[in-house]
């Protein structure tokens, strides 16, 4: 509703909004790099590839690496532990975006660097939801794979502490 | 403009496909990137390589907010400037003209990529083009709307539906002949003439076939030119031009914006008339019909007289879309990219069974929006 | 890359703002870029017959429009004439500027606009920039724009959880203080000192360390802002703003850089390259005022250091004397900053209009009162990315 003027008298305008959700399906390609990611996944295991010019690892592994900007195409495996080195406790309740629904808070994305991975690379997923309390930067984690695993992202649940 | 000129160093194509399903968009411009460096040696070096990057991309298309920001890596972007252009691709060549000339720098990387196959229907992206009130509820995407042109075109120009059918069969003829093009395989007269309505009167084979791609293109100012390339490719001239929105506020058939791009165009690359001194034309006909009525807008034949511009053989005395064109399948946000790509091979006389001998000038267009509202048009000269 | 010599100078003769506010359903997407495009036109005193071309930006995936500025043409006038379209995130609205600038130092157009809009009621903002995230993966974990709480925890680490959420209130405070006196900010809350540790304490969580009263707004509005040539500039305007030079840094996608070696922020990389090729050695002591792109007070105070080059707990120091308020040694977001107000499309082209204001002494009641001759602005977005622009008043570098 807003308030109008109109030749001296004052009259309530009702606006009209439309209301409209547009959906598009999207396939989207995983190409080799990150097809063979989540191959390893699979296998329960966490595939970086490692830049031939500076040695970065690269997790999840991408076709390039960014600084050097040369094709990566080595692959090595690294974790499945690793340290947490900063922690994101969410309470904010946003809404999962492939799902639409709401998640559950609080909820935590901790940042590992996997054994194995080179220093400037960490690697972003979740944190078990009772483990959010007790966990401190330092800790070390490890991964909880889904029952059967199918080559897919969420075949890993999350991480815990590594007790 | 001695000593002041944009040149084209380097151009890589990704092949047109209709479903890159084995290859992320990642992919496709790292393909394109290591083709420029390995044409030219460019580095990303501070002091003598790439500084600027200009990105193009949609991210409608890409489903993906800030769609460049997905692929800062492969587009070389680490601690660069990028700036993405978010209209069909040829505007990105417009823009890094400006960069160079701006003196800001004396290099760009354009970088372009599009994935029709990834969404689940172009029509339902470009629907999304149309005002939330009106456009939409009346159910409009851009081939609705281009049929609505190309039933205006046709009457007003006699075009029929066999010279569209020609058109394609030209455009195969030539597709055929170019490895990055998508449909490449040879159709008649009465296959296109019978193929299923799309949207009256636009059929099957008269629209482009849903594609994938991407294209780089290395761009320096006059001086370095010769550090990268012993055949540059000068940009002569480049406009653009906007229309109205709401199609009952244009003619559709009037090409008013396209005529203002070509005319700004023409002047800035100091042609008077482009019958006589452009040698090509590549131009955007993602639909057959667009072929004549764009070739009416740049000034090659008389408002009207597309059907006798057919008749004369028009697009060949012209070497129009010796790539195939558009109708051979370019994603559409970067098929303007495509028709500078192929225009720049022309002129440097690396088109293999497409060259036309001698070309020095030729002629890239783009269009963006439903039914050309927004027309781009690119002059390049050797 | 060796310096090239700017091929013509650039100026800017007229910006307009809508108020920013999240109530704007009176008015649909042309209408709001109408509004700013009208009062940029008016405040350079021209009509539209005058604009070359336009330069028009926003980030689509809110509103979920597809080329927007095709349908936006009714509002910015670009029927008849040339424009260009160029979207980089939240940075977008300092690209246009970047983009406006390069146009017409080109010599190709001699009066350019540029128009940067968002109209975020119109879609959800979270998941908008949670679409940012490779759907691969990142997207089941990422959740919007809240990134700010390592900055936070960093800033604990370094000087103490007490003195950093202190600074942050006090940071957060002072930023709605100069909003106050900004007609056109969205939220302007009317916060005062004394309510800091009532806030610290009470305003709710959004991620670790950042709070909700932290963070910046959702808002709607347009920022519409008119470049000229040098010449053109001099003759239809009497006080252009000159803008003397910008840099934009990307970087790859920043999901991973919490190792134990951590990149250099995009921000101290453009600020150490554009001040090192102006032969600014100072930066407090060279601008007048900051126009930042603060998207919540963790990351403006944080990034004050990075700007200013400064070292150890210099930044902290100045906020705790008071040097960043509005009469102080480098006034802050005298605007408000984008904690007030965050159209997101036009956010970093007001940051760039705020500075332009501010140098023509034309600010209002949120002038700094000193002559500003010198003025930064910043644009922020993407995967921490950074522009940094330059505004002079006289034309002597």
């Amino acid at each position: 509703m807003t308030v109008v003027q109109r030749k001296g008298v004052t009259e309530t305008e009702e606006l009209i909004s439309l209301r409209c959700v547009n959906t598009i399906y999207q396939r989207f390609a995983t190409g080799p790099v990150m097809g063979r990611w989540f191959s390893g996944f699979r296998e329960r295991r966490f595939l970086a590839n490692r830049c031939p010019r500076c040695g970065r690892t690269q997790i999840p592994p991408r076709e390039i690496c960014a600084q050097c900007r040369v094709r990566v195409e080595e692959f090595v495996e690294v974790g499945p532990k690793g340290e947490i080195c900063e922690i994101d406790v969410y309470y904010y309740a946003s809404p999962d975006p492939l799902t639409g629904k709401v998640r559950e808070t609080p909820y935590a994305t901790i940042y590992i660097l996997l054994d194995g991975a080179t220093a400037q690379e960490t690697f972003a997923h979740r944190l078990r939801r009772e483990d959010i309390d007790e966990a401190r930067k330092g800790d070390r984690v490890r991964p909880v794979w889904a029952e059967e695993t199918q080559g897919r992202f969420k075949d890993l649940l999350y991480f815990e502490l590594d007790r | 403009m001695a000593g002041k000129r944009v040149a084209i160093c380097a151009v890589a194509q990704h092949r047109n496909v209709s479903d890159l399903w084995y290859k992320r968009i990642q992919g496709m411009l790292l393909d394109c990137l290591e083709e420029i460096q390995a044409q030219t040696g460019v580095t990303f070096d501070e002091d003598t390589g790439i500084n600027t990057i200009v990105s193009c991309s949609d991210d409608v298309f890409d489903a993906r907010t800030i769609s460049d920001a997905g692929v800062g890596d492969a587009l070389g972007a680490q601690y660069k400037c990028e700036e993405k252009m978010a209209q069909e691709g040829l505007n990105s060549l417009g823009y890094a003209m400006s960069v160079i000339l701006s003196g800001h720098d004396d290099l760009v990387l354009v970088l372009g990529h599009c994935k029709e196959s990834q969404p689940e229907s172009r029509n339902i992206c470009t629907h999304l083009g149309f005002d939330p009130f009106y456009g939409r509820p009346v159910g409009l995407d851009y081939l609705n709307v281009s049929a609505l042109q190309a039933r205006a075109y046709m009457e007003r120009a006699q075009v029929t539906e066999e010279h569209l059918a020609r058109v394609v069969v030209r455009s195969r003829h030539w597709a055929g002949k170019n490895p990055y093009a998508n449909a490449r395989e040879m159709v008649e007269v009465g296959q296109v003439m019978a193929s299923p309505r799309l949207c009256d009167p636009i059929r099957t084979l008269h629209a482009y076939p849903v594609s994938d791609g991407a294209v780089a293109m290395l761009l320096s100012s006059e001086a370095r030119a010769g550090e990268f390339t012993d055949r540059p490719v000068w940009i002569a001239g480049f406009a653009n031009c906007m229309d109205s929105y709401f199609l009952g506020d244009r003619d559709l058939t009037s090409n008013f914006s396209l005529k203002n791009a070509a005319r700004w165009a023409y002047e800035e690359a100091g042609i008077k008339d482009p019958t006589e001194e452009i040698h090509l034309v590549e131009l955007m006909d993602a639909y057959a019909y667009q072929q004549p009525m764009w070739m009416e807008g740049l000034g090659f034949c008389r408002d009207g007289a597309g059907a006798r511009f057919l008749d004369e053989d028009g697009p060949d005395r012209f070497h129009v879309n010796r790539s195939g064109g558009m109708l051979a399948g370019n994603p559409l946000m970067i098929a303007g990219l495509y028709r500078a790509a192929e225009a720049v091979m022309q002129l440097r006389g690396e088109a293999g069974e497409r060259q036309v001998p001698g070309a020095r000038k030729a002629l890239a267009h783009s269009t963006t929006g439903p039914a050309g509202q927004f027309h781009s048009v690119l002059i390049l000269e050797t | 890359m060796k310096r090239q010599k700017k091929n013509r100078h650039v100026g800017i003769i007229g910006v307009g703002q809508t108020a920013f506010s999240s109530h704007k359903e009176h008015q649909n997407q042309p209408e709001m870029v109408h509004e700013a495009v009208r009062a940029a036109l008016e405040d350079a005193s021209l009509g539209i017959e005058k604009i070359d071309c336009v330069v028009h930006g926003n980030m689509e995936l809110f509103e979920m429009q597809f080329q927007p500025d095709l349908w936006h043409s009714l509002g910015t006038g670009a029927r008849g004439k040339q424009q260009y379209r160029i979207t980089t995130g939240g940075t977008t609205g300092a690209t246009l500027v970047c983009a406006a600038d390069n146009l017409v130092a080109s010599g190709r157009y001699d009066t350019v606009m540029a128009i940067g809009m968002e109209k975020l009621q119109e879609g959800h903002t979270t998941g908008g920039i949670t679409n940012m995230a490779c759907p691969l993966w990142h997207r089941n974990l990422q959740t919007g724009a809240l990134g700010s709480n390592t900055a936070a925890t960093a800033m604990i680490e370094e000087f103490g959880a007490d003195r950093a959420r202190r600074a942050s209130m006090h940071y957060r405070i002072m930023m709605d203080k100069h909003a106050m006196l900004n007609p056109k900010a969205h939220r302007r809350l009317g916060l005062e000192y004394e309510q800091a540790e009532h806030l610290m304490g009470t305003s709710p969580v959004l991620v670790g360390e950042l709070r909700l009263i932290h963070n910046c707004s959702q808002s709607d509005g347009a920022c519409a802002i008119i470049f000229a040539s040098e010449e053109k500039a001099r003759s239809m305007s009497d006080r252009p703003v000159w803008v003397r030079d910008h840099i934009s840094v990307h970087r790859e996608e920043a999901y991973n850089i919490f190792g134990k070696v951590r990149p250099e922020s995009t921000m101290r990389y453009a600020a150490r390259r554009i001040f090192e090729r102006n032969g600014i050695k100072k930066p407090l002591e060279y601008f007048d005022i900051f126009e930042m792109y603060d998207p919540s007070s963790w990351w403006g105070l944080d990034w004050l250091r990075e700007f200013l080059l400064l070292e150890g707990d210099e930044h902290f120091r100045l906020l705790e004397a008071g040097e960043f308020d509005l009469d102080g040694k480098l006034p802050l977001n005298p605007s408000g900053g984008v904690i007030a107000s965050n159209p997101i499309g036009a956010t970093a082209a007001t940051r760039v209009a705020e500075a332009a204001l501010q140098v023509r002494g034309d600010a209002g009641e949120h002038q700094v009162k000193k002559e500003v001759k010198h003025a930064l602005a910043s644009g922020f977005g993407g995967t921490r990315w950074t522009v940094l622009i330059m505004l002079e008043k006289d034309l002597d570098w």
